[in-house]
């Protein structure tokens, strides 16, 4: 018997090989197909049509013209439309600062409980966002009607006499605002808290701090982090809201999103509420730069 | 809170504190003195944390009093308290340099100009052997390091008392006993009364003028160093600090009668009645016929076990005519006339015997 030697072959990619890395790619695809188109077909081709709209002449019948103009964005500088532009930054703003404030509040009350209740009070923190957002807004109606239980405990304290017209107000639709995102600020602001070893409050107070500095200069530049998210969280979608002034508003004052609205239906201005739509998002994409900026210059700090 | 200097720095009057109908610390009373390195000693669970809490303000006692150099403490808040705390996970402050981490109480209670901060950071780092790490964040440090740091932040605005749980429970072996004689080093130099907490017997006795041994929510004694270990007041103390030989009979202020083994002498005037007789094995010596018992010494029959070799000493285990066991530590020149299994006689000097009632 006779044993023959093969010469070393190289060792090439076996063709075998080959193609099963390919039909691994078309798998990949064909895997990602599916959310990859409905990401397109829903939000890239409906983006890429306002800021189209944006730019074109309306027809005299609510339509598109087609064409090409900036008359759409130079129109939104007329007071009135900047006034809502204005009002919306502030509102977003306050909410935020309000949310931020109590979130922290309700936070730090939490993360000083023992374990077991602190999951009970969560849970019911987080209950009310399994309801839809626009029942637990309609309840708010009920809530603060004239005779409603608000009003009911107002006259009881001897703060109100009688049946309170509370609904629509600037007030009122302040109260839904924060109520609808308070939730959303918590949970950020609760979780970095939780992170914060409970004896450097201790510490703080041990050094000299009242109850006021111990927050300003320990707890709270500890929880940035948190605080910055939750800002991310509340500002950017209060500067969208629209339901909350309607409903409990009165459309009177309204937000970005009520005008944006108004110029789709009302208005039958589809170019203009396009470029509506436009300029929120910037306003939005360059508050994700700010406070993302902020978060991570924080980062790099404190690691 | 202005403090009288002659007073003791802390005296707890009949002191107790419930958690939910459960007493985690009772009837404490208890003098530290001014300047005095002072321990609290006890198992886990035994409620030091908590008796030191109280100190510190945070925990308000449900029962008895509080005093500061000689000025109640009840409802005066933590920080208004002239006394800090070195917390066990030292607490440094992780968004501050370790110098503003030292500095902190300065800032907070304006204790200096803000000019001459600096200096008082650069000399409270030199005192805990870290000049120049002012510049470092704390994350960039050591654990040794770490609480180093917490010591400087702690004894910066001179308090006149300083409470460190358990404050080398983090540490390695190597590193806690550099830090003890560190901290005891320090103690002296700055004049501050320490008062430590720890559930390590020997720390204690290493650092502490004197040592309050805790049991059950209750201290059950205090005493220099040598006073607990040579003369624990009962079975618990004897046992917990160092280890013990115990044989229960009947006194009568003399001899120790025990059943099944015969009378034992003990040091004159101790206790009478049912009793436990205490002896430290490295008091106990070990001969192979009775004849070698030195004269005078108290003496038991029993059965060699073994003898296990330990360097500097060697253990025998002995089983007595009762059935229960007896070790003895001697020194290792003392071996020679025993046999495993074989009789052997452990003797002891009465004096070195302690009577004690519970
Ligand atoms: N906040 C609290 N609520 C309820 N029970 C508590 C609380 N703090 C302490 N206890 C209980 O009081 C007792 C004493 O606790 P403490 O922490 O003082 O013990 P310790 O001697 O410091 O123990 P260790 O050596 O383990 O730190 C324990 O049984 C503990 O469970
Ligand atoms: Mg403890």
């Amino acid at each position: 018997m006779t044993v023959t030697a093969a010469p070393p072959a190289p060792v090439p990619v076996p063709p075998a090989a080959r193609t099963g890395r390919a039909r691994h790619r078309a798998v990949t695809f064909a895997l990602l197909a599916p959310a990859g188109l409905t990401v397109l077909a829903l939000v890239l081709v409906p983006l890429v049509l306002v800021v189209r709209n944006s730019f074109a002449l309306p027809d005299a019948y609510g339509g598109i013209e087609g064409g090409f103009t900036f008359a759409n964005y130079t129109e939104l500088f007329d007071p009135v439309y900047l006034k809502v532009f204005g009002y919306s930054l502030g509102m977003a703003a306050l909410n935020t600062a309000v949310c931020l404030l109590l979130g922290y509040l309700v936070s730090y009350y939490l993360a000083g409980r023992s374990p077991q209740r602190q999951g009970l009070l969560l849970l019911l923190i987080i209950v009310p966002f399994w309801t839809d957002f626009l029942v637990r807004t309609f309840a708010w109606i009920n809530l603060l009607s004239p005779g409603g239980p608000v009003n009911g405990l107002t006259d009881a304290l001897g703060i109100t006499h009688g049946p309170a017209q509370w609904i629509p107000s600037q007030g009122a639709s302040f109260v839904g605002l924060v109520y609808a995102f308070l939730p959303t600020a918590i949970f950020p602001i609760y979780a970095t808290l939780r992170g914060v070893d409970p004896s450097l409050g201790e510490a703080a107070r041990d050094l000299g701090c009242g109850w006021w500095r111990v927050h300003t200069r320990v707890l709270l530049p500890l929880v940035r982090p948190g605080l910055l998210a939750a800002a991310l969280l509340t500002f950017i979608p209060t500067l969208g809201v629209f339901v909350i002034p309607v409903l409990l508003g009165g459309g009177k004052n309204q937000l970005v999103g009520n005008l944006i609205v108004t110029l789709y239906t009302e208005f039958r201005n589809q170019p203009m509420g396009a470029a509506a739509s436009v300029v929120l998002l910037v306003l939005m994409i360059a508050s994700v730069a700010v406070l993302g900026t902020a978060a991570r210059r924080l980062r790099r700090r404190t690691s | 809170m202005s403090t009288n200097p002659t007073a003791p720095a802390v005296r707890l009057d009949r002191v107790g504190k419930v958690f939910g109908g459960t007493h985690a610390v009772r009837d404490v009373t208890l003098d530290i003195r001014q300047n005095e390195f002072f321990s609290i000693l006890g198992p886990s669970g035994c409620g030091k944390t908590t008796l030191m809490r109280m100190i510190t303000g945070f925990e308000e006692p449900s029962e008895g009093t509080v005093e500061l150099g000689g000025v109640p403490a009840t409802g005066v808040p933590a920080h208004k308290r002239d006394l800090n705390m070195l917390f066990q996970s030292y607490a440094l402050f992780p968004h501050l340099s370790v110098a503003d981490n030292v500095a902190f109480e300065l800032k907070v209670r304006k204790l200096r100009p803000r000019a001459q901060i600096g200096d008082a950071v650069r000399e409270a780092l030199a005192l805990v052997r870290l000049d120049g790490y002012g510049d470092r964040s704390v994350a960039q440090l050591s654990g040794g390091q770490r609480q180093r740091v917490a010591i400087a932040r702690a004894l910066i605005g001179r308090p006149s008392l300083l409470l460190l749980d358990e404050p080398l429970g983090a540490l390695d072996k190597k590193l806690r006993a550099e830090m003890q004689l560190e901290l005891k080093k320090i103690q002296r130099e700055v004049g501050v009364t320490f008062v430590t907490v720890t559930h390590d017997q020997e720390e204690a006795l290493t650092m502490s003028d004197r040592i309050a041994v805790m049991n059950g929510g209750r201290v059950v004694q205090v005493d220099t160093p040598e006073g607990v270990y040579e003369r624990p007041a009962s079975r618990f103390v004897a046992s917990f600090i160092g280890t013990s030989n115990f044989l229960s009979g009947t006194s009568d202020g003399r001899v120790v009668a025990v059943e099944g083994l015969g009378a034992l002498p003990v040091p004159e005037g101790g206790a009478v009645g049912e009793a436990h007789l205490s002896v430290r094995p490295e008091n106990v010596g070990v001969c192979g016929r009775e004849d070698q018992v030195p004269p005078g010494h108290a003496a038991l029959r029993g059965v060699l076990q073994q003898s296990v070799y330990l360097g500097s000493a060697v253990r025998h285990h002995l089983t007595l005519g009762d059935g229960g066991t007896l070790v003895a530590e001697t020194s290792s020149a003392d071996t020679a006339g025993l046999t495993a299994g074989g009789p052997a006689w452990a003797h002891w000097r009465p004096e070195a015997s302690r009577v004690l009632t519970e």
